[in-house]
């Protein structure tokens, strides 16, 4: 258990600093946004390739929590669905597969607007 | 004034100045601390990953299942990262650590909640939702793309070689 | 060419009073004590951020005629201006006074471009009483140029601090201490900078363009005034503008100071300093006119400049063009030269 607490601070940290590296070497200016896109592209490439679960077995939260777990799982949940539906999976997989981190940001985030105020 | 050899003559000397310009100011920028910046993001980045792994921890101790543990660390990430940005601390926190608070899930909720919390006042449906995916939009649309056009190379190329799906 | 657009007001323009008003952290820098009002918060009891700062609007301008013992009607023009799309914060604060009213975009060179028309307007013997006021809010702007003001996202060193504040200075033809000389109407100048966080870099071509002709129209040079204080170049941006000048004058040194500058101290942590249509307004008004008054300035050129972006124009990837624009102020009785 200690171990895996280690490797979820240094694989989390890791993708985390990688995603910092790629941010100041752009020689322009790269908006949050930008990053985040990037790093979930990133997960769903290694995902396509079947490397990302390798990343979950190791560092299990490490790999899940950044973003690109959730590009991971996009793709996980295509390909799954493919094998149940055939061509139509690549429409229904990705999204039913990433539903509850998706619902839960929509609605904590509206709950969270309207009730709190920016401190500018 | 009109003189065009006067006038071709002026150009090129603007042209020259603003070439010239250009390389002052590539000059005089302060490099970017790229060794504190990264070891920030890692530390921070880190953290919020070994909390993740400690909510699971505490999770399966409660005896659920394997899946449900790491949806539900994930979930408190989103609340505690929705309910900082609103307490105004989470963007105090990415000035500090970058990368290391952007992009991990909190990160993701913070890009929700923090256009959602600053266009609320230009109304509920206007302002708040229309505004809640300004920044976390980009991410849904390329990821949800992204993973389609993968999963349909996978079946060409299953296709084409003849595997299974 | 280089006498075109610098004027010479023949009818005495004299400063009549100014007033200030800031936001928090504008309030613990070095400008605090010239402040006459200092908000606790960003956003006061209004229900929004635009409100807060159309409110610091109408603090300064109510601060500035109670001050100068002035009902609206013996104002003859109110110009003024803001960074908030169709001036939405200046127009909310107009309309609760009764003055006839100009509204004026030049980004955070607005309240150089208000003195500039104020004092041709009073020189050439249209007017007599003119307020002149233009603000910038931290918030208002981040969100409308920039990001949410709660997005946890990383700024270069280079980038700078819009300031909260809101200036508001009276001119008239009333003899008074400080006197308007002249000015300078700028050119728009784009030396091809695209990244809009570094507005200092975007501006300091402009302000160089500004003095050089100012100078040349006036037979002067830097050695020639007491102090040269640009708008909001920030600490990258001045030193942009001393390697510019230094190509063309001699005397190019401290006597150079920037408002943005001015604005925080060291540890603030604003970056490149402040910036905002409210840095050089609230400073111009608050701070200025008291140090010339006391004798520490006699002859003084004040250079607004701005960084003419939008949001559109950045998201399309246009580089950004700036304006500057110089009013030459001089104290009463002794001659500088």
């Amino acid at each position: 258990m200690w171990l895996d607490f280690f490797w979820a601070f240094v694989i989390g940290g890791g993708l985390c600093a990688l995603a910092q590296v790629a941010m100041d070497k752009t020689p322009f200016f790269v908006s949050s946004a930008h990053i985040l896109v990037a790093v979930v592209l990133f997960g769903e490439v290694l995902g396509f390739f079947g490397l990302y679960h390798h990343l979950i077995r190791l560092a299990g939260m490490g790999a899940a929590v950044p973003l690109c777990g959730f590009g991971n799982s996009l793709i996980e949940g295509v390909f799954a669905a493919m094998g149940r539906d055939g061509l139509l999976g690549v429409l229904t997989g990705g999204l039913s597969a990433g539903a509850a981190g998706l619902d839960a940001v929509i609605i904590i985030g509206f709950f969270s607007a309207i009730f709190l105020k920016p401190k500018g | 004034m009109n003189d065009p050899l006067k006038e071709s003559m002026r150009a090129s000397l603007e042209a020259a100045r603003k070439k010239e310009y250009a390389s002052l100011i590539e000059e005089t920028k302060e490099p970017v601390p790229l060794a504190k910046n990264v070891l920030l993001a890692f530390v921070v980045g880190g953290a919020i990953c070994l909390l993740g792994q400690v909510f699971y921890v505490l999770l399966t101790m409660a005896g659920l299942a394997d899946k449900t543990c790491v949806t539900l660390s994930l979930l408190i990430l989103i609340f505690l990262g929705s309910v900082l940005t609103g307490l105004g601390y989470y963007d105090r926190l990415g000035k500090i650590a970058g990368a290391g608070s952007i992009v991990p899930i909190s990160g993701f909720a913070n890009s929700v909640v923090a256009p959602a919390l600053e266009w609320r006042t230009e109304g509920i449906v206007a302002g708040l939702a229309a505004k809640l995916f300004t920044l976390a939009g980009p991410v849904i649309v390329f990821g949800v793309t992204g993973s389609a056009l993968l999963g349909l190379i996978k079946y060409i190329w299953l296709a084409l070689t003849g595997g299974a799906l | 060419m280089n006498g075109r657009a610098t004027f010479h007001f023949q009818i005495p323009v004299y400063f009549g009073g100014g007033a200030a008003v800031a936001g928090p952290k504008e309030g613990q820098g070095p400008m605090g004590p010239f402040f006459d009002l200092i908000y606790d918060s960003l956003q006061s009891a209004e229900d929004s951020w635009e409100k807060t700062e159309t409110a610091m609007q109408r603090d300064a301008l109510a601060k500035l005629l109670e001050k100068a013992a002035l009902t609206d009607g013996s104002v003859d023009l109110l110009l003024g201006g803001d960074l908030i799309n169709q001036l939405t914060v200046t127009n909310f604060a107009a309309v609760e006074r009764d003055i006839p009213f100009l509204g004026l975009y030049n980004a955070c060179a607005t309240m150089a471009e208000g003195l500039l028309l104020a004092s041709s307007l009073i020189g050439a013997g249209f007017i007599a009483d003119a307020a002149v006021v233009a603000s910038s809010h931290n918030a208002t702007s981040e969100r409308q140029f920039r990001f949410p003001t709660e997005l946890g996202n990383q700024r270069p060193s280079w980038s700078q601090w819009t300031v909260t504040a809101a200036g508001a200075a009276l001119l008239t033809n009333r003899p008074g201490p400080v006197r308007l000389i002249s000015g300078t109407v700028g050119r728009v100048v784009d030396y091809g900078v695209k990244d809009a966080n570094d507005m200092g870099a975007a501006m300091a071509p402009a302000a160089a363009d500004t003095i050089l002709r100012h100078l040349r129209a006036e037979k002067a040079s830097p050695a020639d005034y007491d102090l040269i204080l640009t708008g909001d170049l920030g600490r990258r941006g001045r030193r942009l503008l001393l390697a510019l000048l230094e190509k063309e004058l001699a005397d190019v040194d401290e006597r150079f100071q920037d408002c943005g500058v001015w604005m925080f101290k060291e540890n603030q942590d604003v970056y490149a300093g402040g910036s905002g249509a409210g840095c050089s307004a609230s400073v111009w008004s608050g701070y200025l006119p008291r140090a010339m008054i006391r004798g520490q300035y006699r002859r003084v050129l004040l250079v607004g400049t701005g960084a003419l972006l939008s949001a559109v124009s950045v998201g399309q990837g246009a580089s950004i063009p700036a304006i500057a624009h110089a009013v030459e102020l001089r104290t009463e009785g002794k001659e500088a030269r």
